[in-house]
């Protein structure tokens, strides 16, 4: 056999090192890799920790919102029409807008041409804009008569769901989703123009942000985004340059303002980890928990 | 000749040692990592959830309206559910510590408030979930303003159904052989009383002798 060639030790002498070389390498490898693994835990860790401070930070905006929706200085005050506003607190920007809820669509009261706008303008066509627009209508009426293009119990078994219409008002605006024909990817695109909160039948244009401005009678994006801009130039207690007009000619007035508002505020730490907190709130008395204002609808760190 | 080739099986049976030292250590190390990343991944679940629980009522009796259910080792609210998870709207949910094989597990479990019937226990769209097991022992425990206004007490069980608490804490102590501790993690509620539509109904279909006209 070779092995016990005469000449075998002398040719294969580094046989040893090689192994060991070979051995290390190996374990180079698998500790290389754990050690990646390892390391993006730890960057995990330090993401959360990082999430936690921005979401504290943006808490911090909300406060400064409702402080600022009631400051005593008129001039000073923060308008409720989707403005954005900066400040920084401990290191961090904080960018918060805030909406007057009156400014967006109730879903318990608008009327069924609202909706349909509401639809179109994100890009249903007519025919299920309409049929959404009734089946919301049934969702709220107390009744089981389907509307025209409506849904009542029997559509939606037919259309294999476990549930049927509530038959009552909307208890959150999420709750949207669950109507015949309604999905998520729809829902989010109608999100920010709609609310439960307002009790108006119609948005008020002074305060609706650019989702629902558009929904309004002959009114185009551009038209609405000219509103915008213009709106948002305007001072607090001084009328602007020029008075402000729906399509229609219709002035927009600065008041009738509710006391509920959403509130968006951005917090982006130095290290470019920002959170988003998106909340509801109703100013006035005092609630259960000691708080100035009420929360209605909470949703933060997610992304939106 | 004989000394080299046993020297060499040594070296060989010492590598390969080495390597499956190694091996395990970092199979071991892999398991710790991805036993963190699942408690962080359901702390984060459970606050997400916790701090949305709605003052919306799934039950009503003669006697009590039932909004938030709280004992040592179980919980029922109202909350919204991810919009990716779910139909959107509020969910009664409910989370539970439960015993099993491989010790305490904690469960969750969400079912569509609408058509939710408490006797029934409609069975959930999906099944109940475990969020994390082997754990020794945990207790879920609640705080709220006492008749002074000032912070109470944590309590292991919730009196009054009708109304939420203002924080609640999830504490479990993980068996011996999990290599992992559980992060005391207190919520806050961060909805008010009132943030819910004022319902002109109040869901007639669960007081008794009502054959469930409110669809």
């Amino acid at each position: 056999m070779t092995c016990f060639n005469a000449k075998w030790p002398q040719r294969q002498r580094g046989v040893a090192l090689v192994l060991v070389l070979r051995a290390i390498a190996l374990m180079a490898v698998l500790l290389g890799s754990f050690a990646l693994i390892a390391h993006t835990e730890q960057l995990e860790s330090r993401h959360v920790f990082d999430a936690v401070t921005a979401r504290y930070d943006a808490q911090a905006g909300l406060e400064r919102a409702v402080f600022e929706l009631r400051n005593a200085d008129q001039a000073q005050r923060w308008i409720a029409d989707g403005r954005p506003y900066e400040f920084v607190f401990d290191k961090a920007k904080v960018s918060v807008e805030i909406n007057d809820e009156s400014g967006k669509i109730d879903l318990n009261v608008a009327d069924q041409t609202m909706l349909t706008s509401l639809f179109i303008s994100v890009g249903v066509e007519l025919d299920r804009a309409a049929a959404l627009a009734d089946a919301i209508a049934d969702w709220r009426d107390p009744d089981d008569l389907p509307l025209a293009n409506g849904a009542e119990v029997a559509e939606y078994k037919q259309a294999g769901l476990a549930y049927g219409p509530r038959n009552a008002p909307f208890q959150t605006t999420s709750e949207v989703q669950q109507v015949l024909g309604m999905d998520y990817e729809l829902y989010r695109k109608i999100e920010p123009a709609v609310t439960i909160y307002s009790g108006s039948a119609t948005p008020n244009p002074a305060f609706a942000p650019f989702e629902a401005l558009r929904t309004l009678p002959n009114m185009t994006d551009d038209f609405a985004r000219q509103i915008i801009e213009l709106r948002q130039q305007m001072l607090p207690g001084q009328p602007g340059a020029q008075p402000l007009t729906l399509p229609d000619g219709t002035p927009i007035v600065v008041n009738g303002g509710g006391l509920t508002y959403s509130v968006k505020c951005r917090a982006v730490l130095p290290n470019g980890v920002s959170t988003v907190l998106d909340a509801s709130i109703r100013l006035g008395g005092v609630g259960t928990t000691g708080r100035p204002y009420t929360i209605l609808r909470w949703r933060d760190g997610e992304a939106s | 000749m004989l000394m080299a080739i046993m020297l060499l099986g040594l070296l060989l049976a010492g590598a390969y040692s080495g390597i499956q030292t190694s091996v395990r250590a970092m199979h071991a190390g892999e398991r710790l990592i991805e036993r963190i990343d699942r408690v962080r991944t359901v702390q984060e679940f459970l606050r997400h959830q916790l701090t949305r629980i709605l003052p919306i009522a799934y039950a009503q009796t003669e006697a009590k309206t039932y909004m938030f259910e709280g004992e040592r080792d179980f919980m029922r609210f109202v909350a919204p559910m991810p919009g990716y998870l779910s139909h959107g709207g509020p969910y009664v949910q409910t989370l539970a510590l439960v015993r099993g094989s491989n010790g305490m597990s904690l469960v969750f479990s969400g079912t569509m408030l609408n058509g939710f019937d408490w006797k029934e226990e409609k069975k959930s769209e999906r099944e109940p979930v475990v969020l994390i097991d082997h754990i020794g022992d945990g207790s879920f425990s609640y705080r709220a303003l006492d008749d002074q206004g000032q912070l109470a007490p944590w309590s292991t069980s919730w009196d009054d159904p009708s109304i939420t608490p203002l924080l609640v804490r999830v504490e479990l102590t993980m068996q011996n052989g999990a290599q992992i501790n559980w992060p005391v993690l207190a919520v806050p509620l961060m909805l008010d009383a009132g943030a819910a539509h004022p319902q002109p109904v109040v869901i007639p279909r669960l007081l008794p002798n009502n054959g469930g006209t409110s669809r």
